[in-house]
């Protein structure tokens, strides 16, 4: 026993030495229990650089947000953590819940995605079945709006709000030739930020000239904030 | 000379933390520093004992044409914080000096924030690159030449800010992050308050620490938060649980909680489980508008059960009050948009024909002869019907709410309606009618907040005074008005950015402020991070300020915080309000000077309107008014509490720093504590 104990204190000593991060992290799960969020972050984030390939840093990091309320910086860490361990549920959930709140058409159709993603593919049955509620709640509510909006367009062809309100929604469930072909109707309101909504959608339709041209359209059309937006992807795209 | 005043100064008034003076060298004809000062509580003084000295491009100083220099370093040493604007004699001496080259500039990214888009409105500026003295942290470039905008250091005790050209048209179209910068910088800000509202969306924050939160909103200004109702509406162990940890951690750090309702919403699972209830719209479809969920509020059997409901919340919990928001029939696109347009319910519409003669959703069928495009006189008859029925509903719900104080004395009311005098088509649009509403705080003891509509988002801040003067002659209750700021993204105005931020939030807090008695704004969440915790800087009002050796003399309407360490006598008394950073002073005239020794017994903080405060025997005695529950917080166990001489059996709790929260009845009370 004695030498069982002193082996696994041998272990942890050198897994201690071996691990670049310890001191850092050491400090940071004091301040997490302190509940001294802000000091805790600061230490995760001086600790991530030192091993980059590692999740339990970004994953506890990422929680740390969530408690200190900034979840856009939680989402990006679990994002990363699905990129290093594609078959960590956990954080692939974690990230959908955190992406859905952005509410932006990207994220949501991503979270959705992604729940769709966890209830096929997790072993963990309770992973498995949390996902399954996410998504149909998700995706339940969407395929409400969509039929909600495309009965008003019938109602009223002209309501270009409605186009647009449907074009969000079909985004949002990938389904990306309806939502381009709706957002191109709304364009008939002739806001740019209506071409930068197409643009994005026509990219993810791999149609990278039509994405392109609506972004130009949007830099001719001198509105300075999407003007400056549409710079900004052009200049990504070239 | 004034390098030996500021010295001089530097070393009297210890306790007075923040200089609360500014002054500006150089021609400021739209008054823009003036504005982006005055917004964070910053005051007018002569420039000789200022804190903070703007010196404005090309602006010289001194009669040696030589020479032209406002400041030298051995002033910011000494405290002084610069701020340069552009190019002048002053910034070429401290190193900012024009390199030659232009950049044209629209596109500013701060360094803080560097994702956030930031975009000077009109056509791209020609401004100088500038090169940069050494240890000078750069704080927003241009995005596509990297041109320094926004660049400073600490020099001593003081700091430089340097800026590349003068502040935007609206004073706020550049530069956002300033007073971020100046803070990183060791600028303390002089002032604070505690009175702003917020709304709290609980989807937002169901995962967060509530004790750091709640203690961050007090610290950021906040005096209560609204939280979204209906997501507790229907009693569940979980959200209960987070319900009651929510509401304890707020009363522990002297923050209130109010319910926010969103009628005719009245919750997801209320609509779903009572289809036959559903509001419908002018396309006779569900009145699912945006987020909400609208049911009809003209059925006896639905408004029965939201008022079963409302019971229900209202004991799983310990509210400080109760928000009727947006108590309106949609949208703010009137008839613009049918599918959003309410109330065509079946009692509606069986009323409006008993009492007209017509099916109003026949105005709104294309095909019938009725239909409201080429029928005004019928349209306008069902909007004034309309109207009138949103007046009868607000009304039932304020005297219901009202009702409630046979159980729940403490219950503060609010009504949280769209403007509709500044532009009165919102009349038409969603049915408001304020001049009507208004004669009710004549009745009831309510707060009527006006939320600020989109449509006047155009005005900038200086809409608020001018809003405030369209709604105080329709009432004598003027301390019952209040003003809702919406700070959200705002597509056709997202300049500087999408959203209200910086120099900008910081003008409408303040504007609001001075032209409204109290002010809410949505939303906790929404806020950005860099922003919150100048809030309640910006909505502090001091009318008049000044200083000397031995003593500073305040005056605020409404109270203030001022920055201030150590002892204090006020008005040459020993005086109890106090924290770590805050004197707290009730309104008036003031003399702060430092003090020998903190009294034993401190009233750290305390959520109501202090009316006047002094040492007593044995502990401390102070008076207030508060149309809520009110909060104190003092630094120990209080031994005996007394209101009205009356002994208050009171349940003091610790809010885990070592300091007691005292919870105090509504109204106007003297409290002795021991």
């Amino acid at each position: 026993m004695r030498r069982l104990v002193l082996i696994c204190l041998v272990a942890c000593t050198v897994a201690r030495a071996q691990d670049p991060a310890y001191a850092l992290l050491t400090k940071a799960y004091a301040a997490l229990n302190a509940s001294d969020y802000d000091t805790a972050i600061a230490y995760f984030n001086q600790a991530l650089p030192l091993d980059r390939n590692r999740t339990d840093i970004r994953e506890d990091l990422g929680y740390t947000y969530i408690k200190a309320g900034n979840d856009l910086a939680a989402m990006n860490l679990f994002e990363a953590v699905m990129r290093l361990d594609p078959s960590n549920a956990q954080a692939a959930l974690q990230y959908a819940f955190l992406a859905y709140e952005q509410s932006d058409n990207d994220h949501v159709a991503r979270s959705r995605n992604v729940f769709d993603a966890v209830r096929k593919q997790a072993s963990d049955p309770i992973l498995k079945a949390t996902a399954e509620t996410a998504f149909q709640n998700v995706d339940g509510a969407l395929a409400y709006d969509i039929a909600f909006y495309t009965e008003a367009i019938q109602l009223d062809p002209t309501n270009y709000v409605a186009h647009q309100q449907l074009a969000n929604y079909a985004e949002q469930r990938s389904d990306l030739t309806l939502a381009a072909a709706e957002f191109k109707v709304a364009l008939q309101t002739q806001f740019p930020s209506l071409y930068l909504d197409y643009a994005r959608v026509l990219g993810k339709l791999g149609d990278l000239a039509g994405q392109m041209q609506a972004l130009q359209a949007v830099v001719d059309s001198g509105d300075p904030y999407t003007g400056e937006q549409a710079r900004e992807q052009l200049s990504a795209l070239n | 000379m004034r390098r030996l005043w500021l010295v001089a100064l530097a070393g009297c008034l210890p306790g007075l933390a923040a200089n609360a003076g500014y002054t500006v060298i150089g021609d400021d004809p739209a008054g823009a520093w003036s504005t982006i000062l005055g917004s964070v509580g910053f005051q007018r003084s002569a420039a000789a004992t200022a804190g903070v000295m703007v010196v404005k491009q090309g602006a010289t100083c001194g009669t040696d044409p030589q020479l032209n220099i406002c400041a030298v370093p051995a002033d910011v040493d000494a405290g002084l914080i610069l701020i340069l604007e552009g190019t002048s004699s002053t910034a070429s001496s401290f190193g900012f000096i024009p390199s030659g080259k232009f950049a044209p500039v629209r596109r500013e990214v701060d360094e803080r924030v560097p994702s956030l888009m930031m975009v000077w409105q009109h056509k791209p500026e020609d401004v100088p690159v500038f090169n940069l003295p050494d240890s000078t942290t750069v704080f927003s470039a241009d995005r596509w030449s990297g041109a320094p905008l926004m660049a400073g250091r600490k020099l001593g005790q003081g700091a430089i800010l340097w800026v590349a050209t003068a502040p935007g048209p609206q004073t706020y179209d550049r530069y956002p992050y300033l007073f971020q910068a100046l803070v990183d910088l060791g600028l303390q800000l002089p002032f604070q308050a505690r009175k702003l509202s917020a709304f709290l969306d609980y989807s937002y924050r169901a995962n967060v620490d509530l004790d750091y939160f709640a203690a961050k909103w007090r610290a950021a200004g906040l005096r209560a938060i609204h939280l979204s109702a209906w997501y507790f509406w229907d009693p569940n162990p979980a959200n209960d649980a987070w319900l009651k940890s929510l509401i304890d951690a707020c009363h522990r750090h002297g923050v209130l909680v109010y319910m926010w309702l969103e009628l005719p919403h009245v919750s997801q699972s209320f609509w779903d489980a009572h289809p036959q209830w559903r509001e419908k719209t002018a396309l006779l479809q569900d009145a699912a508008v945006f987020w909400r969920k609208l049911m009809d509020m003209q059925n006896p059997d639905c408004v029965d059960a939201i008022v079963q409901g409302l019971n229900s919340l209202l004991a799983r919990g310990d509210w400080d009050g109760v928000n009727l928001s947006e108590l309106y029939f949609e949208s703010l696109k009137g008839v613009g948009d049918l599918s959003q347009f309410t109330p065509l319910n079946d009692n509606v519409r069986s009323d409006f024909k008993a009492q007209h003669g017509f099916d109003p959703a026949d105005l709104f069928n294309s095909a019938s002869p009725l239909y409201f495009t080429g029928n005004p006189t019928g349209l306008q008859l069902f909007l004034d019907y309309r109207a009138d029925l949103e007046f009868q509903l607000q009304s039932q719900w304020i005297a219901r709410i009202d009702g409630l104080h046979t159980r729940y004395p403490a219950l503060d009311i609010a009504l949280t309606t769209v403007d509709d005098r500044y532009d009165p088509n919102t009349r038409n649009l969603i049915g408001a009618d304020s001049a009507r509403l208004l004669p009710l705080l004549d009745q009831y003891n309510f707060t009527f907040i006006i939320e600020d509509p989109g449509q006047l988002w155009t005005l900038g801040p200086q809409r608020y005074p001018q809003l405030a003067g369209l709604y105080k002659p329709l009432t004598t209750h003027q301390d019952h008005l209040a003003v809702d700021i919406n700070v959200v993204s705002r597509p056709y105005i997202p300049y500087p950015a999408l959203q209200q931020t910086g120099l900008e939030l910081w003008q409408l807090l303040n504007l609001a402020s001075s032209a409204f008695h109290s002010v809410m704004f949505y939303s906790e969440s929404s806020v950005f991070r860099q922003d919150f915790s100048l809030l309640g800087a910006a909505s502090a009002q001091v009318k008049s300020y000044a200083r000397n050796a031995t003593s500073a003399q305040f005056d605020s309407a409404a109270g203030v915080g001022v920055n201030w360490s150590g002892p204090v006598l006020v008005d040459g008394q020993p005086w109890p309000v106090k924290d770590a950073t805050y004197v707290w002073l009730p309104p008036g005239p003031h003399t702060l000077s430092p003090g020998s020794a903190d009294p034993r017994l401190l009233l750290l903080d305390l959520n109501a309107d202090l009316v006047s405060a002094q040492v007593a025997a044995g502990g401390i005695q102070f008076s207030y008014t508060s149309n809520s529950r009110a909060i104190a917080i003092v630094n120990q166990q209080p031994a005996r509490v007394q209101v009205d001489g009356a002994g208050l059996d009171v349940q003091a709790q610790t809010d885990g720093r070592g300091n007691w929260t005292v919870p105090l009845p509504r109204g106007s009370h003297t409290v002795a504590i021991q």
